[in-house]
């Protein structure tokens, strides 16, 4: 039989345990994350001339963005697992918004929303209409795994405190994540069955959101090229001045 | 048996959402938080999927369609066996119920129902039912009528063998100023539906109206009437990676609600005919260039490999295959690149169906009754190398992805088709198996109480269950 002292250090052993491997998978999953994200070469750079024979984008401004459909309700989680509405994460700047699962293997799928977004991010960083008015969001529809913890691991990993912020958001279930894909006409379902636990097919889909929470445009895998993105989020900036 | 359907993505909605309980069960007996291993597994694993996918990602996507016919936008692709035709079907009086249908045939010889009829949806009165498409995530199909531009959505994707009218668009016209929505095009997330007519006119000037997949009107673009352009429309063909968009042309309201016999000896309704056709850019919507394409060029098709970068399609009226192709100086043109059978006999190109390597094209031609094969190979000289009649009539011809499978249904329009014992109205299915077609099965649209058949589109079963609940259409 223990001491209350004994006890208190075992629980206290026990935690240091608990943190250590805390600590472990993290560093895991962070390394995995760095890792990719250093080696990520996004195949199409920003600017870049169109292919011969392609149209050129028209000038940002110069087009009209249908509004879509507007952003669903929903509660979502951010790494400090306080739930908030969506829309506090999808309004007041131009938002990308994608949905993704952290173990998601299709190269066509998460991957390259992904590095749509770095390439994205960083022209839109050095552009002074883009800057301080645009964020990113990657919303998993894996709850299961992708919890809060992990939420802040992708933060940390894509950086904070940077001019475009990119925000990791998630859910406490499926309860809450099915409102928020129905809004979106976001088709994924759960193929049951694989070693790691469930995968997901899922359809590629970027949305461009407008700061009043409307869908402006959406990237599909043919249609997900970064200047064309760009030159979108250009346009809406320009309406916000000309609106003002 | 292992059904061999192939979805290029899993398609989510068949059966039921994954109860609760079989949620719960992968979880069962896990603590609530991952171990050491698995997280670090996962983590390893995250970071080597994506150093792998790095290497090989592009972010423009070949170009692709279903049916080798639909949008490049539309996922899911049934590179297989398909499983049911959904046939758009006027009604006519005294034949069934006389509305018009949505009819479903189960298509696959596995099936102990192939080759039935084992589904029908009347929509109420008849309305010259034509084309039909899908939204991007192929959950649902948009189907048009052009006399009264009513368009009904069906849902698909819960049950293939059995879809649901979800929502009937009845205000097309009020609020666009067009008539007669003809084809249905996706987008991502949006539906742009091709017009033929105007409600101020009801000739061929007309325009695209651009809606959201729960049916919400959200644009309208008119056709061109300027610097050569007719503003007659008819089909949509995009090419994401050109951002170019092309439209062609065919006649207004007045022309297709006419008699056949009547419409050809009036020489002035003659003359309302398309002879444009229109590159667009496509994230502008605004034209870029008209190209003269006399005779009312129909249906497009742009060649389903990745870098090749042309796009075909018959003109009606003068029966001739057109070209649109990049010049040695880069510059988009059209240009005639053969005829279709003898074009002094008018035997009215209605419809084409493209291979998915664009080696071959089938052509069908309504008023002689035959299907014809062109070798495509190279596409600047097209080569007729086969041809059958199906019918006393033909008009719309679908093949598989593989090609190994072609489908013909024979009205053309209500007024069009052919009159007395010539008026056959069928569904035929043949094997395709590089130099003749076979015969798999017909039905007799008459005889079964159904009505004139023409467009037709492939779906098959899901093989997961979708964790997005349907639409709601009656929200907005």
């Amino acid at each position: 039989m223990r001491t209350a002292r004994e006890g208190r250090e075992a629980k206290t052993s026990q935690g240091a345990k608990r943190g250590r491997k805390r600590s472990a998978r993290r560093m895991a999953l962070l390394g995995g994350v760095l890792l990719a994200a250093a080696s990520f070469v996004s195949p199409l750079q920003a600017g870049a001339p169109l292919p011969n024979g392609a149209y050129p984008l028209p000038p940002p401004g110069t087009y009209h963005l249908d509004r879509i459909f507007a952003v669903p309700r929903g509660l979502v989680v951010g790494p400090s697992a306080i739930p908030h509405f969506l829309w506090r994460d999808t309004t007041g700047k131009i938002t990308l918004l994608t949905f993704f699962y952290g173990m998601c293997r299709d190269p066509t799928g998460c991957p390259a929303a992904w590095s749509a977004f770095q390439a994205v991010r960083e022209t839109a960083e050095k552009d002074p209409l883009l800057a301080g008015r645009t964020r990113l969001v990657s919303l998993s529809f894996d709850p299961r795994h992708d919890r809060p913890s992990e939420m802040a691991l992708f933060m940390a990993s894509v950086g904070k405190d940077r001019r475009v912020p990119w925000l990791f958001l998630t859910t406490y279930g499926d309860f809450f994540l099915a409102p928020i894909l129905r809004g979106f006409d976001e088709v994924v379902a759960r193929v049951p069955g694989s070693l790691e636990g469930d995968a997901f097919a899922h359809l590629l889909r970027i949305y461009l959101i407008d700061r009043d929470g409307y869908v402006r445009e959406i990237y599909s895998a043919a249609t997900l090229d970064v200047p064309t993105i760009l030159n979108d989020m250009r346009t809406l900036a320009l309406e916000e001045r000309h609106d003002a | 048996m292992q059904k061999q359907v192939v979805l290029d993505v899993v398609v989510l909605h068949a059966g039921p959402r994954l109860p609760k309980s079989q949620v719960n069960k992968n979880q069962a007996g896990r603590s609530s938080q991952p171990t050491t291993e698995e997280t670090m597994h996962r983590g390893l694993l995250l970071g080597g999927t994506l150093l792998a996918l790095s290497f090989g990602a592009g972010l423009i996507a070949p170009l692709k369609a279903d049916e080798t016919c639909n949008s490049p936008y539309i996922t899911a692709l049934i590179k297989g066996q398909e499983q049911f035709l959904h046939v758009w079907t006027l009604g006519v009086p005294g034949i069934g119920d006389g509305s018009d249908k949505l009819v479903t045939i189960d298509v696959d010889p596995a099936s102990p129902h192939y080759a039935q009829v084992i589904d029908t949806i009347s929509v109420g009165g008849r309305g010259e039912a034509h084309h039909m498409g899908f939204t991007d995530d192929r959950k649902y199909l948009w189907a048009g009528r052009l006399d009264d531009s009513k368009i009904f959505i069906f849902d698909v994707g819960t049950d293939p063998a059995h879809p649901k009218l979800v929502k009937t668009i009845d205000d097309f016209s009020q609020k666009t100023g067009l008539v007669g929505p003809h084809t249905f095009y996706a987008l991502p997330g949006r539906m742009a539906v091709q017009a033929l007519s105007n409600t101020k006119t009801h000739d061929g000037v007309t325009g695209i109206a651009v809606y959201s997949n729960d049916g919400t009107l959200l644009s309208v673009h008119p056709m061109p009437t300027t610097d050569g352009g007719d503003g007659y429309g008819y089909d949509i063909g995009i090419n994401p990676a050109k951002n170019a968009m092309l439209t062609s042309s065919f006649t207004g309201w007045t022309n297709y609600m006419m008699d056949f016999g009547q419409l050809v000896k009036d020489q002035q309704a003659m003359q309302h005919f398309g002879r444009t056709m229109v590159m667009w850019n496509l994230k502008s919507m605004t034209p870029e260039k008209i190209f003269a394409v006399p005779g009312s060029p129909l249906e497009i098709r742009w060649s389903l490999v990745p870098g090749e970068d042309w796009a075909v399609t018959a003109t009606a009226l003068t029966s001739q295959l057109w070209l649109i192709k990049r010049n040695a100086q880069g510059e988009w043109e059209a240009k005639d690149v053969g005829p279709i059978g003898d074009p002094k006999q008018v035997p009215l190109p209605v419809d084409i169906s493209i291979s998915a390597d664009a080696k071959h094209l089938w052509v069908d031609t309504f008023l002689d009754g035959k299907t014809r094969l062109f070798d495509l190979t190279d596409p600047e000289h097209p080569r007729q190398v086969y041809e059958k009649v199906i019918g006393s009539q033909v008009n719309m011809v679908s093949e598989s992805w593989d090609g190994k499978r072609v489908y013909f249904t024979s009205s053309l329009l209500a007024n069009w088709d052919k009159k007395g014992t010539a008026n056959e109205q069928f569904l035929k299915a043949y094997d395709w198996d590089g130099h003749e077609l076979h015969e798999r099965f017909a039905i007799d649209f008459y005889k079964a109480g159904l009505g004139r058949p023409h467009h037709m589109k492939f779906t098959a079963r899901a093989q997961a269950a979708t964790l997005t609940p349907p639409l709601q259409f009656s929200a907005r």
